[in-house]
């Protein structure tokens, strides 16, 4: 689904170059849930922009479905993130004017589809918001908001749903809301996830934990299946 | 350990034999700690011994009944009551990190490094089984693990810190 | 100190953009103020001295209702000791001898005078010696006949004297510029009197005598004394008044100036208080951080004023230089376009620099009134702690402003100049609902057009609506002034064209130098195409004073018969009863300057002496501009001791046969002629003025809607960057650049199409306001200008979408990383 070989991306800050990624060879399958972790700084929100369109790397490939995403222009890459991505962030990013149900119906209407108003009320009802579509985003809790902003990231059918620091305004109770909520997609839908954090709280909750350390993986950990009853022996004796 | 004081709060709730008490520890543990019958009765006869539980008689079945005593009850309190010490070398990753810097041992990093992965895996599966507990609505448990994810979110904190020396 | 403005500056241009935008709105207003104000200025003090030039120093003069006069009548006078110095001045016509001109092109008036250069009137010297005695020329004959200084000029049938001086044109003495011209105005020179006499046989013969008193607190008393002395003579004396009302009407170009100029200054304010507005709300947190360190309320005031009096001062540093350039380049134009004759002037700088200056410095200001004293207000706490400022405000002030905006529209349905203000003030107050209106329409339209993103500028419109309504607020009125007046110079040529065709009497009117005599009127009847000729008076120099105290000058003009039928005036308002004074009509003008009422008495120094008149009526007339009287032909000898004529009305049969009559008079009186105008002249004279005025006021115009532009732009741009947050998401989540820029340009064109619509609806109701009014004496007719609706509507939408084009490009560039990343 997505892979990247040598990523490298550096910024220019008063005539320095500062490298944020120094080679990031990383993949995701689908039907995934990954979490890529590590401490601020690390590059792993540029990382995750990357594999959303939003910049290009400086250097290596970051391939989605195939199609090489370094190679396309900016144009391009819109009409990709429109199918391919939903984005949901730490500060939820809702648009203020819009009411929830406007909100999630924006990315059809930015990408010229037809409205189609019984999946935005699926939507909605997924995400536990029944009845709030002509609400106001400063009408919700944070915890509400970041839901609508998943509703409205999962909209287009994305094939990847990326996710910044999505419980990172939140605590440790709507967090977990949160998580199971879009674990809960991920399993009952098979909605393939990546999304970045520094909380380890949060990247249990994925499949596999991708460890970002100075701009390279560090280290990568699965939960594999086969050891899960001994680690549970291990873990309660 | 609390094997005993998991039996005299059984007890406490009801006189039992021994293979109620068994069925009620795996139920209260979520079967996740395997616990035979023999175990069970050799604490039972310590239990006895200690004058922490008596026996009334025996059942229709024939099997022996026990009840917990004033004695017994007292123990409990106790036992609830009484903070839980901690010890820093209890842990043994503690303990191989002490000796690891005797040695001077050179994997000490690749040590550190193992370590983290299986905490994170621990993380990984024990965050699966909080959702299962979350699921079966075993409220308890569940903030049983949610404490224990803390301690592995402070392990890996803790390993990033020596891993920088 | 230094440090502090050097950190004031960096706040300033912390946004370069924005900056430059306000500061090219400040400047620009300075400007157009500036240049308004000299205008205003240079033009008032030019007549003033071209008027001033004519009498010079003189108190009173002396004429005769004969025209000349034998100088020995006045002996009396050089018995007196109070004259101090005089001047006796005798005009008479004839023709000079040049080279390649034919002599219909060198008609000559000559002006004798007994003392060159005695500051009984001023001539602007070019080369020579005014005080020397012999032949004045202006610089146009001089250039015309190719004559310089020491050169001979001969005159026909008199003698030859060499050219001592060449004067600037002035009003003294003016010539034509080229040949055509030549041939319908004569030439005037100044001769020393005693030769014009002798070349002309008039011996001791003047026509007009000046003289200065030693005692100038005791006009009065000398008046009524000479007036007593003369009272049985045909000669009048009359004190010297400058009043150039007569030959321009200048007030109403200065009220334009005065709008155009407050106009610019208030939209600048406006464009100014957009930014300060929008920076302070910006800065709040930062306020708040420097409050919770230390500063105090009035720190933060001293730090946002000192910023403002840096953009104010280098405003008004830039603007000041360039106004005056400016005021320079608009003056010529100004002037080309109202006096036929070459002008020459000089700037008038002191005030309006002076005025320009102060408001430069201060508008900003007043503009940053209400922000500063938010920044001032911001309370710690909630500053840091809520990111969110309240974009809504508050319901009860909108209430006020509706309300407010009902009330000076109602006002400014009065039939009032300065009332008719209010109706644009109330426009202001009011946009918010018009704005509302005008979404609800276009709303559908806009997302048809551009689809989603058409939607979403309908919603950011309403979102930063006050701002985004005052901002099409400043292009309606931009754009409603520019209809207005289009519409204005264009129904006033036709009314003033009516009006004089209706009021000029007959068709050709001829001036001589001696009285028609019965004979001549035969003559003159005999001519073919001659339908009818009739005398009239025209009696010059009338002096009065209004209520108010102050000097003023006109003419008398009669009439015969019936007043309702009169050939020069319509009558337009007229008392009922009848009174024991003679009675008289006064122009409109003059019964405005006057001050007085139709039914009321005014005393008029005429031919007879101080005499008292009974206001008739007043009436619309194209004579004067209006600023003249008129009484009934039967009183002239008697009460107004005007017993000769010298002018003539033709009626003529068609207007082919004019230019046969022109010869025929030419023929028969020749050098008698004074001047000779005709109906189809005076239309043209009347119209072409107003002309050239249409493309200054155009090209004014366009100046205020571009600055309204500037001020589209600088809320765009705004808007943006209080948006950045939300277009970068919408770029993350699916919007392309181009959906982007879409939607800004879609903005724009909100406030344009509603500034547009709104400034046409408002245009439109203007004119029909002034057309109704009475005060624009009919010469306003109801026309809507379909070419400056169309330029208007086509210009209001370019230049909006232009100005909308850099903030679009500004929002589309949005980086969408950074805008989504958190603080």
């Amino acid at each position: 689904m997505i892979h990247t070989k040598g990523v490298k991306k550096e910024y220019k800050a008063g005539g320095e170059v500062i490298p944020i990624l120094k080679g990031v060879d990383f993949s995701v399958k689908q039907g995934e849930f990954v979490a890529i972790m590590g401490p601020s700084g690390s590059g792993k929100s540029t990382l995750l922009q990357l594999l959303g369109g939003l910049d290009i790397p400086t250097e290596g490939s970051i391939a989605l479905d195939g199609v090489k995403l370094e190679t396309k222009s900016e144009k391009k890459r819109t009409i990709i993130r429109r199918q391919k991505i939903g984005f949901v962030f730490q500060n939820y990013q809702l648009l203020p004017t819009l009411t929830v149900y406007e909100n999630i119906a924006f990315p059809m209407h930015a990408s010229g589809r037809k409205i189609d108003t019984e999946a935005i009320y699926d939507l909605l009802d997924a995400v536990d918001l029944k009845g709030y579509g002509k609400r106001f985003p400063h009408e919700l809790s944070g915890g509400q908001q970041q839901r609508v902003a998943i509703a409205r990231a999962l909209i287009n059918k994305p094939a990847i749903l990326l996710a910044d620091e999505p419980t990172g305004n939140l605590d440790r109770e709507h967090s977990s809301d949160i998580l199971e909520l879009l674990s809960s997609f991920h399993q009952d839908r098979g909605q393939t996830i990546v999304m970045v954090t520094h909380d380890m709280f949060s990247a249990g909750y994925a499949d596999r934990i991708v460890l970002f350390k100075d701009g390279i993986i560090e280290t990568e950990v699965k939960r594999e299946d086969d050891d899960y009853a001994e680690f549970l022996s291990r873990f309660m004796a | 350990m609390s094997v005993k004081h998991s039996l005299l709060a059984l007890l406490y709730e009801k006189p039992s034999h021994g293979y109620e008490l068994k069925t009620g520890f795996d139920e209260l543990v979520q079967s996740m700690w395997p616990l035979n019958a023999g175990q069970v009765y050799t604490t039972l006869d310590r239990l006895e011994r200690d004058n922490l539980v008596e026996s009334p008689g025996h059942d229709k079945k024939d099997r022996k009944l026990y009840t917990i005593t004033e004695q017994g009850k007292k123990e409990l309190w106790n036992w609830l009551k009484n903070p839980v010490e901690r010890s820093l070398l209890k842990d043994e990753f503690y303990f191989k990190y002490l000796c690891a810097s005797h040695v001077d041992y050179q994997e000490k990093q690749n040590m550190i490094q193992v370590q983290k992965q299986t905490i994170i895996k621990d993380v990984l599966h024990l965050t699966q089984f909080k959702k299962q507990m979350n699921q079966a609505g075993n409220q308890t448990m569940k903030l049983l693990v949610e404490g224990a994810l803390l301690h592995l979110e402070a392990d890996i904190k803790w390993l990033d810190m020596i891993a920088k020396d | 100190m230094l440090s502090s403005f050097r950190v004031s500056w960096r706040n300033l241009t912390r946004y370069k953009k924005r900056f430059l935008f306000t500061l090219i709105a400040i400047i620009l207003g300075v400007v157009v103020m500036t240049a308004m104000l000299i205008a205003k200025q240079t033009t008032s003090s030019t007549l003033e001295r071209y008027e001033k030039m004519y009498m010079g120093d003189t108190d009173f003069w002396i004429q005769s209702n004969n025209r000349v006069f034998q100088q020995k009548e006045l002996d009396w006078l050089f018995t007196r000791d109070e004259v101090k110095k005089e001047n006796a001045i005798l005009l008479k016509r004839g023709i000079a001898e040049i080279d390649g001109m034919n002599p219909a092109q060198t008609s000559v008036r000559f002006t004798g005078v007994s003392t060159f250069d005695n500051g009984l009137f001023e001539l602007p010297v070019k080369e020579g010696d005014i005080s020397e005695e012999g032949l004045i020329i202006t610089e146009n004959a001089a250039k015309l006949w190719k004559k310089g200084i020491g050169d001979t000029v001969t005159f026909k049938n008199m003698g030859s004297m060499d050219v001592t001086a060449i004067v600037y044109e002035g009003s003294m003495l003016s010539s034509p510029r080229t040949k055509e011209q030549a041939s319908v105005s004569s030439s005037q020179v100044m001769v020393p009197l005693d030769i014009l006499q002798e070349w002309t046989g008039a011996k001791g013969q003047i026509t007009s005598y000046r003289f200065v008193t030693n005692d100038g607190s005791k006009k009065d008393e000398l008046l009524a004394a000479y007036q007593a002395e003369l009272a049985l003579s045909d000669l009048f004396v009359q004190p010297v008044v400058m009043d150039d009302r007569q030959n321009n009407d200048v007030e109403g170009l200065y009220y334009t100036f005065d709008i155009i100029a407050i106009l610019s200054i208030f939209i600048s304010g406006f464009i100014a208080f957009n930014m300060i507005y929008a920076g302070i709300i910006e800065r709040r947190k930062e306020f708040a951080v420097m409050k919770s360190l230390g500063y105090t309320t009035k720190g933060i005031y001293r730090l946002v004023l000192q910023e403002i009096g840096l953009l104010s001062l280098i405003g008004t540093v830039v603007g000041l230089p360039l106004g005056i350039w400016f005021g320079d380049f608009f003056q010529e134009m100004l002037m080309s376009a109202i006096a036929s004759q070459d002008i020459t002037y000089d700037m008038e700088l002191a005030a309006p620099l002076t005025i320009s200056a102060t408001v430069g410095l201060l508008f900003p200001f007043l503009a940053a009134a209400i922000p500063v004293y938010r920044a001032g207000k911001t309370p710690v706490l909630e500053a840091m702690v809520d990111r969110t400022v309240s974009r809504q405000g508050g319901k009860r002030a909108s209430i006020i402003r509706i309300i407010a905006g009902i009330i000076c529209t109602g006002i400014g349905l009065i039939d009032n100049a300065w009332a008719f203000l209010l109706l644009f003030v109330g426009l202001v107050l009011l946009y918010p609902l018009f704005m509302r209106a005008i979404l609800r329409i276009i709303n559908p339209l806009f997302q048809i057009t551009f689809r989603f993103a058409g939607k979403q500028a309908v919603r950011s419109v309403s979102l930063f609506e006050n701002r985004n309504a005052n901002t099409s607020a400043m292009l309606a009125i931009g754009v409603s002034l520019a209809m207005f007046m289009s519409a204005a110079l264009e129904s006033l040529p036709d009314g003033m064209e009516d009006e004089v065709r209706s009021t000029f009497g007959g068709d050709i009117h001829v001036m001589k130098e001696t009285p028609w005599q019965d004979d001549d009127l035969d003559v003159i009847q005999g001519i073919e195409g001659t339908a009818n000729v009739y005398r009239f008076a025209d009696i010059p120099n009338v002096t009065w004073q209004t209520k108010a105290g102050e000097d003023r000058e006109f003419s008398i003009m009669s009439y015969s018969g019936d007043p309702d039928k009169a050939a020069f005036f319509r009558i337009s308002d007229e008392a009922k009863e009848v009174a024991g004074f003679p009675q008289l009509y006064l122009g409109e003008r003059a019964l405005a300057e006057w001050g007085g009422e139709v039914g009321d008495h005014i005393t008029l120094n005429t031919p007879a002496g101080k005499t008292d008149f009974y206001v008739k009526g007043s009436v619309q007339t194209s004579h004067y501009t209006s600023y003249v009287a008129f009484v009934e032909e039967s009183i002239l000898g008697e009460v107004l001791n005007w017993s000769h004529l010298f002018h003539v009305a033709i009626v003529t049969n068609g207007k082919a046969s004019i230019p046969f009559i022109y010869s025929k008079l030419s023929e028969n009186y020749g050098e008698e002629l004074s001047s000779i105008s005709s109906l189809s002249q005076r239309v043209e004279q009347s119209t072409n003025a107003l002309t050239g005025m249409n493309e200054l006021m155009q090209g004014l115009l366009l100046l205020v809607i571009a600055l309204s532009a500037i001020g589209v732009s600088n809320t765009l741009f705004m808007n943006t960057l209080e948006r950045i947050k939300e277009i970068g998401t919408m770029r993350a989540i699916g919007f392309t650049k181009r959906q982007v820029k879409f939607m800004i340009i879609a903005e724009g064109l909100i406030i344009g199409v509603t500034g547009v619509v709104v400034g046409v609806v408002y245009g439109i109701l203007a004119t029909y306001l002034n057309a109704q009014s009475d005060q624009a004496q009919a010469l306003l007719s109801f026309t809507v200008p379909w070419v400056s609706l169309f330029l208007a509507v086509a210009g209001g939408i370019l230049f909006t979408m232009v100005a909308a084009w850099l903030p679009s490009i500004t929002a589309s560039r949005v980086p969408v990383k950074e805008a989504i990343s958190y603080e």
